[in-house]
């Protein structure tokens, strides 16, 4: 229902029809130049300054608080028993695992599968290191790198060293490893140089823990390799790094730098109303201050004070909706460049001069960030197409991190926002592609740029 | 989401086995009714049925939310989100289940005659 026009906007023509008589070709190019001329001055801006068209609106906060899940005192642990976990599986609510076990139920009731044997399940072994063989088939090769990475001092750890995983031949009577060589190499090697306290023998002799399934199927020890190394394993989601971070500064006591620095944007989260939460998190789903994106906090362990900037502008205004992973680049280069030129961006100056209007042109056009920041990726796929001779659909298009910000200031500049801009604003302007703003297609937004050349 | 409700609820109807109607209809340009889309889908996520392990479009049966409730949800978010411009279709138009005399329900006579066939945004 929506007719798309591409109109470039360096080559707009009035209709003569519609347009008002003074308007002119040459009143339009001066728009367009106002996108690559230089920036203004402070001063500059305060003596020329014009009523913005478009104003925020803005709403009052009304969705309910996320609940705390981080807060904790030291030496404060949450645990639940198997028991708690089972009633939880157990829920009605949980289809998918019911009609796993009906499956299962039907499957044996008719003789089509037998019940798993106990007598399968894994075992464990201390083993000599003489008696375990690598299957070489099974086992990648060995990376010397990645031994000497695993016993870097700063960071080497007895009690995290893995166990070694194998396969018992029961007709062979041998232990054959498919998982962990390097661990096992390592602990050999060790041996060999005198490193261990508690050993001193022949590094051969040396006795190391091994879990074994007992089987003469190498099929069985390939898939084995495959699973223990990650596949069909249960991703570990950011959320759970984050919280494992968080709680071993909080509640161990921890002095390791990267869960301080977890604990600095935790603290600044809560300070600001903000949780972060993993998709299991029933409660706090539909709390608009919940954070979804996780990853892209983490990305600012090293600047919180920029994650700090994203929060208060999202709740500032959207605070009636979840923070889009969009907004983390767009606000967090906010207060990167302008911050750099010297602007305080919490300053009520800064709000009303350039973040209102610059909000303002969002919530007119896109009524939200997320549907910004699609438009934007749209727009510069147009105009890196055009840029490199490619098709739209190539996915050598790339949109860039800066590109939506680029694109707001550029929109800001051309409404007539007065405040002086970094001058990224004027990247992506090309002789090839013309100006980012050449390749909008957004037809209520090339209404409102034509009206405004004409005004 | 539709851009065709005739269709919509003749599918509804013939999957559930039983005839359906729509108790309400907005209107609006896709991209703005994409972002209503969005929002309602936060704001109802506590609520939102699963099944087998996956989300689906359906408020859960174990919730207590009730027909008008969700109504006034969506209402709540246009008039929130005023640039939304989402018009509800007049009343005379509802129950919604594509009959003869719902035909002019569609994009081109709507669009034709907006008022004819939408409240004022006042009136939402």
């Amino acid at each position: 229902m929506t007719i798309s026009t591409k109109v470039k906007i360096s080559n707009m023509k009035l209709d003569k029809g519609t347009s008002r008589p003074s308007t002119t070709d040459g009143q339009l190019s001066s728009i367009i130049r106002k996108i690559t001329t230089s920036k203004k001055s402070k001063t500059m801006a305060k003596k020329n300054k014009v009523e913005f068209p478009y104003t925020f609106e803005f709403s009052t906060p009304k969705g309910r608080k996320v609940i705390h899940n981080l807060i904790r005192a030291k030496n404060q642990y949450n645990s639940k028993t198997i028991a708690d976990r089972l009633a939880q599986l157990e829920d009605p609510n949980n289809t998918k695992w019911h009609n796993v076990v009906k499956k299962w139920k039907d499957d044996i009731s008719k003789g089509i599968r037998t019940k798993p044997n106990r007598d399968l399940r894994v075992k464990f072994s201390m083993v000599k290191v003489k008696d375990l063989t690598i299957d070489d088939d099974i086992q990648r090769d060995m990376d010397p790198d990645w031994v000497a990475g695993i016993a870097n001092p700063k960071t080497f750890e007895v009690d995290y060293m893995s166990m070694i995983q194998c396969i018992y031949d029961p007709n062979t009577k041998k232990f054959v490893s498919i998982n962990a060589q390097h661990t096992v190499v390592l602990e050999t090697a060790f041996a060999h140089h005198s490193l261990w306290n508690g050993y001193a023998g022949d590094p051969m002799e040396l006795e190391v823990p091994v879990a074994y399934i007992e089987t003469s199927r190498r099929d069985k020890a390939r898939m084995a390799f495959r699973i223990f190394n990650g596949k069909g394993q249960k991703k570990i989601e950011p959320y759970v790094d984050h919280k494992i971070l968080v709680l071993a500064y909080r509640v161990d006591d921890s002095d390791e730098g990267e869960a301080k620095k977890a604990a600095v944007i935790q603290t600044i989260n809560e300070e600001e109303g903000f949780e972060p939460i993993p998709s299991t998190d029933d409660k706090n789903r539909d709390a608009p201050w919940a954070i979804e994106c996780v990853s892209e906090m983490q990305k600012h362990y090293d600047t919180p004070e920029r994650w700090r900037f994203v929060l208060n502008t999202h709740k500032r205004y959207y605070p009636n909706i979840k923070l889009n992973i969009m907004e983390c680049d767009l606000y967090g280069f906010m207060h990167d460049y302008f911050g750099e030129m010297g602007y305080d961006v919490y300053s009520d100056e800064f709000r009303k001069e350039f973040l209102d209007s610059a909000m303002a042109i969002i919530q007119e056009f896109f009524t939200t960030p997320h549907k910004f920041g699609n438009d934007s990726k749209h727009t510069q796929i147009r105009f890196q197409a055009k840029r490199y001779n490619r098709p739209p659909s190539s996915k050598d298009n790339k949109v860039e991190d800066e590109g939506s910000f680029i694109y707001l200031l550029k929109l800001y500049q051309f409404f007539g926002g007065k405040h002086e801009l970094p001058s990224i604003v004027h990247n992506m302007n090309e002789s090839s592609a013309g100006d980012l703003l050449d390749h909008i297609d957004s037809e209520s937004l090339l209404e409102a740029m034509k009206n405004h050349g004409q005004s | 989401m539709t851009d065709v409700p005739g269709s919509r609820v003749r599918k509804y109807s013939t999957a559930s086995g039983g005839e359906q109607e729509f108790c309400k209809l907005w209107y609006s340009p896709t991209y703005k009714a994409e972002v209503l889309e969005e929002i309602l889908k936060e704001r109802v996520s506590s609520v939102t049925h699963k099944i087998n392990g996956e989300f689906v479009e359906w408020i859960s049966p174990d919730s207590n939310m009730v027909v008008e409730e969700l109504t006034s949800l969506i209402e709540e978010v246009i008039q929130e989100f005023s640039k939304l411009d989402l018009r509800s279709v007049k009343s005379e138009y509802l129950p919604f289940n594509d009959s003869e005399w719902q035909k002019e329900i569609n994009h081109e006579d709507i669009d034709y005659n907006p008022n004819k066939f939408l409240d004022k945004i006042d009136n939402i």
